[in-house]
């Protein structure tokens, strides 16, 4: 038998414009997709574009669309969200 | 703007800047007090560069910024440019080496990219302070230790 504990992650976003949740983790199904997390996170604290940012976790980057599981993450999840680098401007 | 105005944002920009994001990116603040913000990016362990942006003006203007090394003197040289953000040829007001992306100062006032303005970029999420922060750390990952 399988515990609820093996079935949920601990998850947080941390970005510039703060981290969600304010305290604590979201408790997320690991079959879940993480832009699920994300999604919250973007309503929570007010961001409204989300245009070439990345997410990456012990710093690899991560498939938002694939499920905590499938990007193989857990139980505790910190998740460094944002904008990727910025291209040179070739002046 | 106004400088109250103007300080007002800044300090709103920064407050995110807060220990969670600081130690999962191994940031280190070193001034944040309006208009200057200068934060190191740590490197196993140690501060490898610092980027000082100067923000008067701020959202007006996007920051002036410098790359400096650790001990806060200016950087004229790098292994790799930075995924080839940095131009270390003289800018043409400054006279310096310089950040050539959207959200620099630099980049905006320089003649090759005066038609790329700030005013259409500076409500997006990318370029608020730790946007633009998390655009020049990101490509400074990409410099092999």
């Amino acid at each position: 038998m399988t515990s609820q504990h093996e079935h949920t992650v601990e998850v947080r976003v941390v970005t510039t414009a703060g981290v969600f949740p304010a305290s604590g983790f979201e408790h997320e199904p690991a079959a879940q997709p993480v832009t699920v997390v994300l999604e919250k996170a973007k309503r929570a604290l007010h961001i409204t574009d989300t245009t070439n940012w990345i997410a990456v976790v012990g710093g690899n980057r991560i498939d938002p669309s694939l499920s905590y599981a499938a990007n193989h993450l857990g139980p505790r999840v910190e998740i460094d969200w944002g904008p990727d680098h910025g291209a040179g401007g070739n002046a | 703007m106004l400088e109250l105005a103007s300080r007002a944002l800044f300090d709103e920009g920064i407050s995110a800047l807060d220990e969670a994001l600081l130690n999962i990116r191994g940031w280190q603040l070193f001034a944040k007090d309006y208009p200057l913000l200068d934060v190191g990016f740590q490197r196993q362990g140690s501060i490898s560069i610092r980027v000082r942006m100067r923000c008067d003006d701020w959202n007006d203007l996007p920051p002036s910024i410098e790359i400096c090394d650790a001990q806060g003197a200016l950087v004229t040289s790098m292994p790799q440019n930075l995924s080839g953000i940095l131009n270390l040829s003289a800018h043409p007001q400054t006279g310096k080496p310089f950040i050539c992306m959207r959200g620099s100062r630099e980049y905006h006032t320089h003649p090759s990219h005066t038609g790329d303005a700030w005013a259409t970029i500076r409500s997006n999420d990318a370029f608020t302070l730790g946007g633009i922060l998390t655009q020049i750390w990101r490509a400074w990952l990409k410099v092999p230790a």
